[in-house]
């Protein structure tokens, strides 16, 4: 019976679509792609200009915060007296936690992931895989 | 020749031109397919534009281990309903179907044979055409996945959202009732003859 249908609707005609259907798709698609291109592009222009304005601050604000909480001393005491360490390295080690710049790194690195994140953005898919072509462009 | 996964997988690696292939091999078949619910040539061709548009959108984030077509079809559906329900909202009111939970295990061998004298008519296409507008959406969708697209139930029941069975028993009805109305215009024909 159900061989029966499939004979029937074999026989039914395909409606048609007007001649370029699928070049005025590709083209919509082509165009809405080029669109989300741009828009990328220019978010990512923006972060990526952001990210390198704050990053002065932030390595400002780093040393800055680095300086006052002693950190600096600490480092410096550790490459210039080992013995020192040796014996008092539990203390020095909670010291030196206590005196790491936390938010001075958290921005740092915030500014530098942003402008990683843009750039990345903004090179071509093409240039990072090369199996592309671009088509649609 | 190039599965669909295959063109999705090398359009997710970054080639474009794998995509206007699969545009390329189905345009056809969701045109047609729209076309049985929405009868403007014009807004039948925007709603398959619309289709692709929506399925470009979401490819970087389709599950690549299941069915394209399913996928693909289950868009289609729900754009030529979304449409339907906007532009003919009493007449597609047979959208929730309601039957679906007193479904029963029904056969299609136990519906009658087609007069053969059918299949030898030249408006057969017209025939059948003209009973899918009797049926119930649901019911038309299922055999126009069934027979026309060549979907198996398991992947319907996936695009409608509901169980097999369900599935099931809508394709029995939709039989019963297209046959009953090829009949009926068949014997109707013969009458006016």
């Amino acid at each position: 019976m159900e061989r029966e249908y499939e004979k029937l609707f074999a026989q039914v005609d395909h409606q048609l679509p007007s001649e370029g259907l699928v070049e005025r798709i590709v083209a919509t698609i082509a165009q809405k792609d080029k669109k989300r291109a741009q828009i990328r592009f220019i978010y990512s222009t923006t972060i990526l200009a952001a990210s390198v304005i704050a990053f002065v601050p932030a390595i400002q604000y780093l040393g800055s915060e680095a300086t006052q909480s002693g950190f600096f001393q600490y480092i410096s005491l550790m490459f210039s007296d080992g013995a020192l360490l040796a014996t008092f390295w539990k203390e020095f080690s909670f010291s030196l936690a206590e005196s790491f710049p936390v938010f001075g790194t958290l921005a740092t690195f915030s500014t530098g992931f942003a402008f990683l994140f843009a750039l990345r953005n903004m090179i071509p898919t093409y240039i990072i895989s090369p199996k592309i072509k671009h088509q649609f462009n | 020749m190039h599965t669909d996964e295959q063109l999705v997988q090398a359009y997710l690696n970054g080639d474009a031109e794998a995509f206007s292939l699969l545009v390329e091999r189905y345009t056809n078949h969701i045109y047609n397919f729209v076309r049985r619910f929405i009868t403007q040539k014009n807004d039948a061709e925007d709603i398959t534009q619309e289709v692709f548009v929506k399925v470009w959108k979401h490819l970087p984030s389709f599950n690549t281990t299941k069915s394209f077509k399913v996928w693909l079809f289950t868009i289609a559906k729900n754009a030529s309903f979304d449409y339907a329900r906007r532009k003919y909202e009493t007449v597609f009111s047979d959208i929730e179907d309601v039957h679906d939970e007193h479904w029963v295990e029904e056969s299609i061998e136990d519906v009658a044979s087609l007069p053969t004298t059918l299949f030898e008519k030249k408006e057969v296409s017209e025939f059948i055409s003209r009973a899918l507008q009797t049926l119930l959406i649901h019911e038309r969708t299922v055999l126009l996945l069934h027979y026309e697209n060549e979907l198996t139930f398991e992947e319907i029941a996936e695009i409608l959202k509901k169980p097999m069975n369900s599935v099931k028993s809508t394709h029995f009805r939709a039989i019963k009732k297209l046959q009953s109305s090829l009949v009926h215009q068949n014997n109707n024909e013969k009458r006016i003859k």
